[in-house]
């Protein structure tokens, strides 16, 4: 290792260096002189006192021969005696809380220091806990601003839309109408549709965005210490504002602007009867199958399978055609019945088409290409049902006025297969009632005369019908591939899209969630102006506003008015304002004078706490009648709260955050080693979205079911899909892509969020897994005791000169010889080393290249163990830890701030509470809001 | 937005940001330069830095050479054409402050002021960035006082700020940087709204009102959304003069996102030069990539599959080594490009270039382990003369970074003592 960083005067690393003989020495003295400050002080200081003196003698006899003096280099620079007699506890709380948070986590007396016993060390902790705690006060919340998650959901809310606002990264691509809160129980089988994550999707400002939110230092977005504000950022807020208020279809889109504007007419989305279920939009690629793979032309063909490609690409650059090849969504059915399958096409996927069969089409991923042309294909999914039709319709078309838009050429490749032979026509209908054929002879053999077919619809017309039918086929499945089309839009241009104009898309509205329709007073909408807007400050403002603040914000109606004379025009402006507002964007501003606000300020708390968005009628009339704070009240709200549709943000958003979840949406596992993990043609398909949605699952079923949270460390359930079960070498769940079944498992090894794909996989390295990498996550998320930064200069282990063919494990010990790294390690490594059983992808293996894994170990305090369900249950015998860590995750994102020293109390109240009601969600939940309400 | 590179991503890119091609700026001759036009005026100076992550692969950067002499080394060899305008520091070091993590500080604290021994931000020394000393010294009344720009498009779940912020208006306070280059065009060139500042109006008032009530904890927290009025504000009241008095560039607007680096990172640096031939702003960041952000990235025309440039720094053995080389050399490209487009513009007597200082460099030394010695450091341009350029200053033992800072904020006509833990000016290229 080479010795070239600087260490900054820390005072730690000539402690490190110094041999444990001639510490021993030093310490001798340095006790000595500690227990006589201790004892002076205890008579002329403050704090001192209020520390029981039988705490002080544990703290003396475990912890002053280290910590001592200040004079005298004390480790880390912690002072007990010094902090113990003299510092006020506000200057020594929060390096105290460290303190007790080592001696709990048996990281600190060090091994070779004398060791209290069990009871010693409760002792210890509890006894410091409670001085901090008699100490202690409440911390207020701090103001911060919206995340760029709970702005959409507010503005959303605030209008009462039926959609996000805005697209953005944080937004889940799975299809929530699995998820029902108030059903106590989820089914045992659900489907769950996903599109891919990164589509487009329909939202009210497709074009917008506002930048990220990034996550504080071991915590959670929300935290108002880690956001800033700069201009830039206010020109965002302000121009989208604009986006939002000026919007031309507002009226229609908002319900609650109904009480706003008179002129406003809302529309129910409308959705043909019955309803018609649209599967997710897919991306069309731009790519046509290869010259390799296709080797005939069909007869009559206008156009050849290169001069296609050929304009299909520069059509696909101006957003006018595409290719639907399957890999997008293979292995899922296209019902015949009432399904369109929407595919957005065009280098900027801009604009959809519908495809709808009249047969279920089945979606087919092959693992070889032995059968076919490509590892992806369509066909028809009865057996035997060799004829059907597609219809083809533009999205927006009705919109377009004199040229009606649609496809106007069209391509698809017919595959041959193995033993099978006979004719199939494929035939396009024309919006005119005219039509066109081709028959594509097809010979036996996987791929031997796969053949290109291509239509051409004749000037002014467009193809609404593609026929194929199969009857003289002797397969029973009619194999189709690539189906490309060009259409007539107008080509996009850069300009076009830098503009706010929304695609057309906008017109398939598919709800976000169901949201709780607000029960609206329309007879505000005939008052006058100025009431008006007061009634929509106070819902943006989250609180009641004054005459003052009225004022400000109706000069700009009154501006616009002067100039438009149209109320209407006067009041968007208006909105545009308070929508651009500090107390719009601004979380937690506390009051001005009366106490009501502080309710108000609760219900919001209360509200980005679950909902991560703004309060509802219901906390909103609590919060005006002064009835918040009442306890019981409080319990009833939480309980409503976690059965309404939006606490799926405590799923998609807290827990998501928790686990950093997200990272596996980035995670990159080697190709070569994890093959597994990717699918499809071209491997674009990956396993992430099935990873993400088992770990979903299993939170959902927590706070749906309101069970324990210790389910999270381990449950004797999962949730599998056929895809998901294979990677686990789970035989009996052999469900399609978007069948979840709940699984009871046969072995203790999985179940629980340690050893589930996603969180194995993000914890890894692209070739590797890593233990430390894995143990530093589970120290910092799911116990929260992050452990502190090296403070040497660290090789990785790869490059350090190791011998060759030692496992990772056996590299690693070597590090935790040194003194300097073992005092993190030995708490870092062991539960990277019990999960060693899994690869880099989460699938269980026995060996690390040609050496057996070993994944025993030993846990400090707990004892030791042998492989991950053995590690389990270890830290289920420590399982207040657990409850601890994850409470004041919890807490910490509830309250949107950092915990601090005088947060011990109140955590501790919790855990007690959730034990006495077996550690359910809900109880977890209930007693921090109860808390909230102390803090204000 | 989304951080997923592979075959797919491009297509994916493409669909979130709504914008697709890169277009390039078309570098216009016809563009009239302002301070080509009147010799008599003397150019301003313009200062830059380019931050490269987690450090470079110090044989195949640093010249063994010292003084006029100094060879070029592989990585350095995209800048040959430029040789007399630049100046290679070696052997500068910055000191490492134990608690932080060693990544984020490398970053966050490569222009900080504060010496390690005063973290008043958690535990990292940040502060008053070089950057906005300068800005808020030489910025006059251009359009912006400093333009930060990042070319990081992943979001990324673990890493927090100060892996990917290298300018600071406070302790702790972040200069936001735009990653969007057609935010960028609409900041330098976008017109102002009537609407927006009577928004501005009431929101400020509101604002103001707030203040009042607050504790000092939050009212300092509202005090940035106040100073962001403020600044919107003052920037609509000079594009409106510039709309006014001065000829618009007749530029296409940026798309979007470019999908491949080396456009991205170019546009980017497009922008700069035609900011700082403006006269829109004086003074400009740009990161290239963020410290660790263990994100697999895809370097167009480098590698076939996405690399992650953090994990290849604690990779074993010449494949990974000969991969990071090519990365630090690709990154010296963008940088020479930069270069380039600034010299080709005639300003006063020579080229914008010599009005200008650009540095690029890293935080960090030597990747793999993690140090802050010898940290890479290359500038371009003579800041109208008053730089010395052509020459490897090689320095010997623990001399701090921070002396290179310092003689640069002396440059630039600020009166200092010293930079963060500076000892003393670099004289020799004053």
């Amino acid at each position: 290792m080479r010795e070239n960083v600087s260490f900054g005067g820390e005072p730690q690393l000539s402690a490190f260096n110094a041999g444990s003989e001639h510490r021993r020495l030093r310490l001798a003295v340095k006790r000595f002189v500690l227990v006589v400050l201790l004892f002076v002080s205890h008579v002329s200081m403050g704090f001192a006192e209020d520390v029981s003196s039988a705490t002080r003698e544990l703290v003396t006899r475990f912890c002053a021969d280290c910590h001592g003096s200040p004079d005298d280099a004390p480790e880390r620079g912690f002072a007990i005696g010094e902090y113990l007699a003299s510092k006020p506890v506000d200057e020594a709380g929060p390096l105290w809380k460290k303190a007790v948070d080592a001696i709990e986590g048996f990281e600190m007396p060090p091994a070779d220091a004398e060791q209290p016993t069990a009871e010693e060390r409760r002792a210890l902790v509890t006894g410091l806990r409670e001085w901090l705690t008699a100490a202690g006060r409440p911390g207020s919340p701090v103001l911060r601003r919206l995340t760029r998650l709970e702005y959409n959901n507010t503005v959303r809310d605030l209008l009462g839309l039926d959609t996000d606002v805005l697209m953005f990264s944080e937004r889940l691509p799975f299809d929530k109408t699995y998820f029902d809160a108030a059903a106590g129980k989820l089914p045992d089988q659900i489907r769950v549709t996903a599109r891919e994550y990164g589509a487009r999707y329909p939202v009210l400002l497709p074009a917008a965005s506002l930048p990220a939110d990034s996550r504080a230092e071991h915590g959670f977005s929300n935290r108002g210490d880690a956001q800033n504000f700069s201009a830039v950022q206010l020109e965002q807020y302000v121009q989208l504002a604009e986006q939002i208020a000026m919007h031309p279809e507002l009226l229609t889109k908002s319900r609650r602007l109904q009480e706003i504007f008179p002129t406003a007419r809302f529309q129910q989305p409308t959705r043909e009867a019955p309803a018609q279920k649209q599967t997710p939009i897919v991306t069309a690629s731009g790519r046509l199958a290869t010259n390799d793979n296709v080797m005939l032309e069909a007869e009559g063909n206008p156009m050849s399978l290169s001069m296609f490609r050929e304009r299909l690409q520069q059509a696909f650059q101006e957003d006018r055609g595409g290719v639907y090849d399957v890999s997008h969504n293979a292995n899922s059915v296209i019902a015949g019945k009432g399904t369109v399958l929407q595919l957005a096409y065009g280098k900027n996927a801009n604009r959809i088409i519908e495809l709808n069969p009249s047969e279920d089409i089945w979606n087919a991923a092959f693992a070889t290409v032995d059968e076919s042309s490509g590892g992806a294909l369509f066909t028809n999914k009865v057996k035997g049902k060799k004829s059907f039709l597609f219809g083809i319709k533009s999205v927006g078309a009705s919109k377009a006025g004199v040229v009606e838009l649609g496809v106007v050429e069209l391509g698809v490749v017919v595959l041959s297969r193995k033993g099978q032979h006979g004719d199939v026509v494929l035939t396009v209908d024309f919006a005119n009632g005219e039509s066109q054929s081709r028959r594509v002879k097809l010979s036996a053999g996987a791929g031997v005369s796969n053949t290109f077919v291509s239509f051409r619809s004749p000037e002014g017309q467009r193809i609404t019908k593609l026929h194929v039918d199969g009857s003289a086929f002797s397969g029973d499945y009619v194999l189709l591939d690539d189906l490309a089309f060009i259409t007539n839009d107008s080509p996009s241009t850069p300009d076009a899209l830098v503009g706010v104009e929304p695609p057309q898309e906008e017109a398939a509205t598919v709800p976000v969630a169901r949201q709780n329709e607000p029960q609206l007073d329309l007879s505000i909408a005939k008052k006058a102006p100025r009431e008006r807007l007061a009634h929509f400050m106070q819902l943006a403002f989250r609180r009641p506003v004054d005459d003052a603040e009225v004022d400000l914000y109706e000069q700009l109606y009154t501006a616009e008015f002067e100039q438009s004379h149209a109320d209407e025009a006067a009041m968007r402006r208006a909105i545009h304002g308070v929508l651009s507002s500090p107390q719009f964007l601004y979380v937690n501003l506390p009051s001005r004078q009366s106490t009501s606000r502080n309710d108000h300020q609760l219900a919001s708390q209360l509200s980005y706490f679950l909902w991560s968005s703004m309060p509802d009628d219901e906390l909103r009339r609590l919060a005006d009648a002064g009835q918040l704070r009442d306890a019981a009240v409080l319990e009833a709200q939480a309980r409503r709260m976690l059965k309404d549709p939006r606490v799926r943000e405590l799923s998609e958003n807290f827990f998501v955050e928790w686990l950093r979840l997200r990272e596996l949406w980035s995670a990159q596992p080697d190709a070569r080693l994890f093959r597994d993990f990717y699918d499809g043609p071209q491997g674009k398909r990956t396993l992430a979205p099935e990873m993400f949605c088992e770990a979903l699952l299993l939170f959902e079923t927590i706070l749906v079911e309101d069970r324990s949270v210790l389910e999270l460390v381990h449950s004797d359930e999962t949730w599998l899909n056929g895809r998901l079960a294979k990677l686990y070498g789970i035989d009996e769940v052999k469900t399609d892509d978007q069948t979840w079944q709940r699984t009871k498992l046969n072995d203790a090894e999985r179940g629980g969020v340690l050893t589930m794909g996603a969180t194995l996989t993000l914890t890894s390295f692209p070739t590797r897994t890593s233990p430390i990498k894995r143990g530093v996550w589970l120290l910092e998320t799911v116990f929260n005791r992050p452990p502190s930064p090296p403070t040497v200069a660290v090789t990785d282990i790869d490059a350090q000169q190791f011998d060759e063919g030692l496992t990772i494990r056996e590299k690693t010990k070597l590090h935790r010889e040194n003194d300097a790294c073992a005092v993190c390690h030995n708490r870092i490594d062991p539960p990277g080393f019990a999960l060693e059983g899994f690869d880099g992808i989460g699938r269980l293996r026995e060996r690390d290249g040609d050496k057996l894994i070993d994944d025993s170990g030993q846990i400090a305090g707990a004892g030791s163990f042998d492989g991950p369900a053995e590690f389990k249950q270890q830290l289920l015998r420590q399982k207040e830890r657990f409850v601890r860590g994850f409470t004041e995750q919890m807490l910490s994102y509830g309250l949107a701030r950092k915990l601090e020293y005088f947060d011990a109390a109140t955590v501790d109240e919790i855990v007690q509470q959730a034990a006495q009601d077996d550690y359910r969600l809900s109880r977890i939940v209930v007693e921090i809001v109860k808390r909230m309400s102390k803090t204000l | 937005m989304t951080n997923i590179i592979t075959n797919k991503t491009l297509h994916r890119r493409t669909l979130l940001r709504g914008a697709g091609a890169a277009l390039a700026l078309p570098w216009l001759d016809a563009m009239t330069p302002t301070f080509a036009a009147n010799p008599m005026l003397k150019p301003p100076k313009r200062f830059a830095w380019f931050y490269i992550p987690n450090g470079v692969v110090q044989e195949a950067w640093h010249p063994q050479t010292a003084g006029a002499d100094w060879e070029f080394t592989p990585s350095l060899m995209p800048l040959a054409d430029f040789r007399d305008k630049l100046n290679i520091f070696t052997g500068l070091d910055r000191e490492f402050r134990g608690g932080t993590g060693v990544h984020a500080q490398a970053g966050c604290c490569w222009l900080t002021s504060s010496p390690p021994s005063e973290a008043k931000d958690g535990g990292f020394p940040t502060n008053v960035t070089l950057d906005q000393m300068i800005a808020r010294g030489i910025a006059d009344d251009t359009l912006l006082p400093s333009l930060e720009l990042s070319c990081n498009d992943h979001t990324n779940q673990k890493e927090t700020r100060y892996f990917e912020t290298i300018s600071w208006y406070g302790p702790g306070y972040v200069a936001g940087a735009l990653k969007n280059p057609r935010d960028v065009y609409q900041r330098l060139f976008g017109k102002p709204k009537s609407s927006t500042k009577s928004v501005l109006d009431v929101v400020r008032e509101d604002a103001r009102r707030l203040s009042g009530t607050l504790g000092s904890a939050d009212r300092q927290k509202l005090t940035e959304y106040l100073d962001s009025v403020r600044d919107v504000e003052q920037r609509i009241e000079r594009a409106e003069a510039f709309a006014a008095s001065a000829t618009r560039p007749s530029i296409a607007v940026p798309a979007g996102i470019p999908e491949t680096r080396s456009e991205y990172i170019r546009l980017m640096g497009d922008l700069i030069a035609i900011a700082f031939q403006q006269d829109l702003t004086r003074v400009a960041t740009l990161l290239i990539d963020p410290e660790r952000w263990d994100t697999p990235r895809m370097y167009h025309g480098l590698f076939d599959s996405p690399q992650n440039h953090h994990v290849l720094t604690h990779t074993k053995g010449d494949e990974a080594k000969e991969k990071l080389q090519k990365i630090d050399q690709f990154h010296v490209e963008q940088f020479a490009w930069l270069v380039k487009r600034l010299n080709e513009i005639p300003e006063g007597d020579g080229t914008l270039l010599d009005n200008c200082l650009i540095s690029m460099g890293s935080g960090m030394g030597d990747g793999r382990v993690h140090d802050y010695n010898n940290l890479p450091v290359v500038t371009a341009g003579g800041l109208g003369g008053s730089v010395r350029t052509g020459s490897h200053y090689a320095f010997e033992g623990k001399v701090p970074l921070a002396n290179l800072w310092l003689t640069m904020l002396r440059s630039a006509g600020i009166e200092a003592e010293r930079f963060a833990d500076s000892t003393e000016v670099i004289k020799e290229i004053l």
